[in-house]
């Protein structure tokens, strides 16, 4: 075999083994809207690194002004700490900007995609981004 | 009213709910073969099941219940019948649909495992979503149900719970330490997986006297690691914070 297709076989290889590995995460991504990306404003209540995803919980006031907690799913740990992430990265009474994939159902949910923090730096939080941003 | 006015009214009104904020914990079942997160460890109760088709059989039901959500899991063991996967599912989306309105029914998967995930406008105000899988004979019915008259207020929590459902004992994910009572052994009972047994007794004597997430020394075949205090459906047992020395996922022995 030459060093030509050598070099073939192995982009063909490594095209399948890296392709499926977004749709192989923890779970699917059915019951959020992947076809729309909004962002909120609110304040952290608690950030768990947690397996197999992590979550990062904001208190968001409404549109009649009433305070709503909003769960937010962020990638694995693993995925996390590649991406800049660690424990502490938010702390309870943050005030902070994130923009995710909403829950299709209208749920207070969504598949966090970034965040910016109160020191103006932003982080993305791992998932693939299906939609486009706002 | 001033912008300044409103973002203090703001954190006044947000304030309260920030002190407390529960922390969720990972909860794993190894003897049903699935994991969740909550914020309080599951009550289990074991039953029978009735199909209205004339199927019977042990049926476990998981239930937390937190402010305004109440959260469970359903275990339905059909390995006695002939059931197979998508009879299974259809029947467990047929009894979601007797509690109100199916308002979105997707397909959903977890790992390799494929189900449906369902959100229900409650007959009473509340409002559901599910997840519903068919593993190896049993029948997984999580639903995280966001109670009335507000039921907007728990959606995010019950959203929570319904997405952090794992399946294990199909694969690598048994191994996780958190999914691990005992955090050493290989191979989780489970669907399909050989039966594990509960933890060992030194883990349940680490723990004795102690309170969920303390922190204790567990004596394992390996040496003396530092474990914590976790609720396991047995009771609170020790799980080594990293995996043994030695162990098939630990640092090499000293």
């Amino acid at each position: 075999m030459t060093p030509r297709a050598k070099g073939g076989w192995a982009a063909l290889l490594c095209a399948f083994v890296i392709v499926p590995l977004p749709a192989f995460a923890h779970h699917s991504f059915a019951m959020f809207d992947v076809n729309r990306t909004t962002s909120l404003q609110g304040v952290v209540e608690d950030f768990e690194m947690k397996n197999p995803h992590g979550w990062l919980d904001l208190m968001v006031l409404d549109d009649q002004g009433k305070p709503r907690e909003w769960s937010l799913e962020t990638a694995a740990p693993a995925t996390l700490s590649r991406a800049g992430w660690t424990q502490t990265t938010v702390h309870p009474g943050d005030k902070v900007t994130v923009t995710l994939h909403p829950m299709r159902d209208g749920s207070n949910g969504g598949a966090l995609l970034s965040v910016n923090l109160p020191g103006g730096r932003s982080l993305w939080a791992g998932q693939p981004q299906y939609g486009r941003q706002p | 009213m001033s912008r300044a006015l409103a973002m203090v009214l703001a954190g006044l009104l947000m304030a309260p709910s920030c002190a407390f904020a529960a922390s969720w914990e990972h909860y794993a079942y190894p003897d049903d073969g699935f994991a969740v997160q909550a914020p309080a460890p599951l009550t289990i109760a074991k039953g029978q099941f009735k199909t209205p088709m004339g199927l019977s059989g042990p049926q476990t039901v998981y239930t937390a219940r937190q402010d305004d959500i109440v959260m469970q899991v359903t275990v339905d063991d059909l390995r006695g019948t002939s059931v197979d996967k998508q009879t299974a599912l259809d029947m467990a989306v047929k009894q979601l649909a007797a509690e109100g309105a199916i308002t979105l029914n997707v397909e959903a998967r977890i790992d390799a495992q494929f189900g449906r995930n369902l959100t229900i406008a409650d007959k009473d105000g509340g409002r559901s979503v599910a997840a519903v899988f068919f593993v190896n004979g049993k029948l997984y019915e999580l639903v995280g149900k966001a109670l009335p008259p507000d039921p907007s207020s728990g959606s995010g929590k019950a959203v929570r719970f319904q997405e952090s459902l794992e399946l294990i004992g199909l694969g690598a994910e048994a191994n996780r330490p958190e999914n691990r009572a005992d955090g050493q052994g290989r191979g989780a009972g489970g669907p399909g997986g050989p039966r594990r047994g509960p933890p060992p007794p030194q883990a349940f004597e680490a723990c004795n006297g102690k309170a969920l997430g303390d922190q204790v020394q567990l004596t394992t075949p390996r040496g003396v690691v530092p474990a914590s205090c976790i609720q396991t459906p047995q009771g609170l047992a020790a799980r080594p914070q990293r995996p043994p020395p030695g162990g098939p996922d630990g640092p090499p022995p000293n």
